[in-house]
């Protein structure tokens, strides 16, 4: 602006707002370009705002964030996402698997969803829910070591060894250096050799 | 039987009355429109300084990774003219931020502009006295500018004292003082009105361009923002902090130096 006051005959000039105008024009340009982005009462903006107070560790409000963003964008599926993360991590169960049904519910394919569901339904003790989820999850990504090791020991707690070995020599083929799969695969073919 | 002489008042006279009217209803005007764009001025100073250090700096943080992320590719392409090219203008980005927001932390912190009442009725009688629109020589209007220049930078600062100083420092100055008969006073008078009259012309103008200005946008939507319990400088700066988390693992794929660099 500072040539602006060339142009205007006795103007009041005070040189160092104007020089500093100019020189912030740059990210003052970005930041109102965000802002237009960030239309008041846009789900975007509250979810944004939530995933940075869960990186600051501030769960509670980043929950806060999440709803509202449901609340204005009822089907908007990152928030319940991120809402049933949080949740999960926070210990209530109920809610996270409440969360992610939705986002499934809304069309969203995600091997991570089904995969975080099989979990929160082995930790809640319903074998047969986890398992559903698990073989959904490997039908979306049939190469993930971690689905079928998991789907293997769930099939093992419920006394299907045989369905447990199936799985848990997948697991072995795709990640045959980790020895936690190794080890969990001589116990189960251990166990499916007894009861074979 | 008694004789009245009555004296015939010099139409000078009755026309330098009118005008004088007229003109005191202009500086009261223009002292309130020079408050207008002092307050406005102010404002988006202390706005700017806040936005740098809440948005600012994020934002030169981001330019800074994808800097070096663009210097990474560079040097993975060292035959890639277009990636070299992209790699300095990253750097200068990035460079130029910087600067600025260091200038701001060197500028030291800023409060919200809200001036007192008093300040702005002191602002005000100081325009109304002082202006060098109203001044008749190019010496007075010197003066006049100088001691304006001083007001504002007071007003900003919200310093009373210093404004009721100035005028003090005028009511005793020679140029206060003005004789002179009723023809070279009326032409005097209708200078000033002109005077006044181009310079409200130039504050609606002046006012007009600031309102055009990026910064004044941004601080009309985070104002409304708030109005409605929204921080939107908060909201800007989790959208920052995102891009941020995401170029830094960007960053650390490139180098293969994980993402908490």
């Amino acid at each position: 602006m500072s040539e602006n006051d060339n142009q205007v005959p006795n103007a009041l000039v005070r040189v160092g707002d104007r020089t500093l105008a100019v020189r912030s024009a740059t990210l003052v340009k970005r930041g109102l370009a965000l802002a237009e982005s960030l239309q008041p009462g846009d789900a975007a903006a509250h979810l944004n705002l939530g995933n940075a107070l869960h990186r600051k560790g501030d769960q509670d409000g980043a929950i806060a964030e999440y709803r509202t963003a449901i609340r204005l964008q009822p089907d908007y599926s990152p928030a319940h996402f991120s809402l049933g993360f949080t949740l999960m991590i926070q210990g209530d169960l109920e809610g996270a698997i409440a969360e992610y049904r939705e986002v499934l519910r809304l069309g969203v394919v995600s091997f991570l969803v089904h995969y975080y569901l099989g979990d929160l339904l082995h930790g809640k003790g319903d074998q047969d829910g986890a398992i559903a989820e698990y073989r959904a999850a490997i039908r979306i990504q049939p190469d993930h070591a971690g689905l079928h090791v998991s789907l293997a020991v769930v099939l093992e707690n419920k006394g299907d060894f045989s369905a447990a070995l199936d799985e848990i020599e997948k697991a072995r083929e795709l990640d045959p250096n980790d020895s936690s799969i190794a080890e969990a695969y001589e116990r189960i073919r251990r166990k499916a050799g007894r009861h074979g | 039987m008694t004789t009245r002489i009555t004296q015939t008042e010099p139409p000078e006279a009755r026309e330098l009355e009118k005008k004088r009217a007229e003109l005191a209803t202009l500086e009261t005007r223009l002292a309130e429109r020079e408050l207008d764009l002092a307050t406005l001025q102010a404002e988006l100073h202390s706005f700017e300084g806040i936005y740098l250090r809440v948005v600012g700096f994020r934002l030169a943080e981001l330019d800074e990774i994808e800097a070096k992320i663009a210097e990474a590719m560079a040097r993975h392409k060292p035959k890639d003219q277009e990636a070299q090219d992209r790699a300095s203008q990253a750097r200068a980005q990035a460079q130029d931020s910087a600067r600025t927001v260091e200038a701001e932390q060197e500028a030291g912190k800023r409060e919200p502009f809200r001036p007192a009442e008093n300040l702005k009725k002191l602002y005000r009688e100081v325009a109304k006295r002082i202006h060098p629109d109203l001044a008749t020589d190019e010496s007075e209007r010197k003066r006049r500018h100088e001691l304006m220049t001083e007001a504002n930078r007071a007003y900003e600062e919200g310093d009373e004292a210093r404004l009721e100083a100035i005028l003090r420092e005028w009511e005793s100055s020679p140029e206060s003082v003005k004789g002179e008969g009723p023809g070279g006073e009326l032409v005097r008078v209708i200078r000033k009105i002109a005077q006044v009259e181009g310079r409200l012309k130039a504050i609606d103008a002046e006012i007009a361009r600031v309102e055009e200005t990026d910064l004044y946008q941004l601080k009309t939507q985070v104002d409304q923002a708030e109005e409605e319990k929204r921080d939107l400088l908060a909201e800007i700066s989790a959208g920052v902090d995102q891009q941020v988390a995401e170029a830094r693992g960007r960053l650390g794929s490139i180098t293969g130096r994980g993402a908490t660099l």
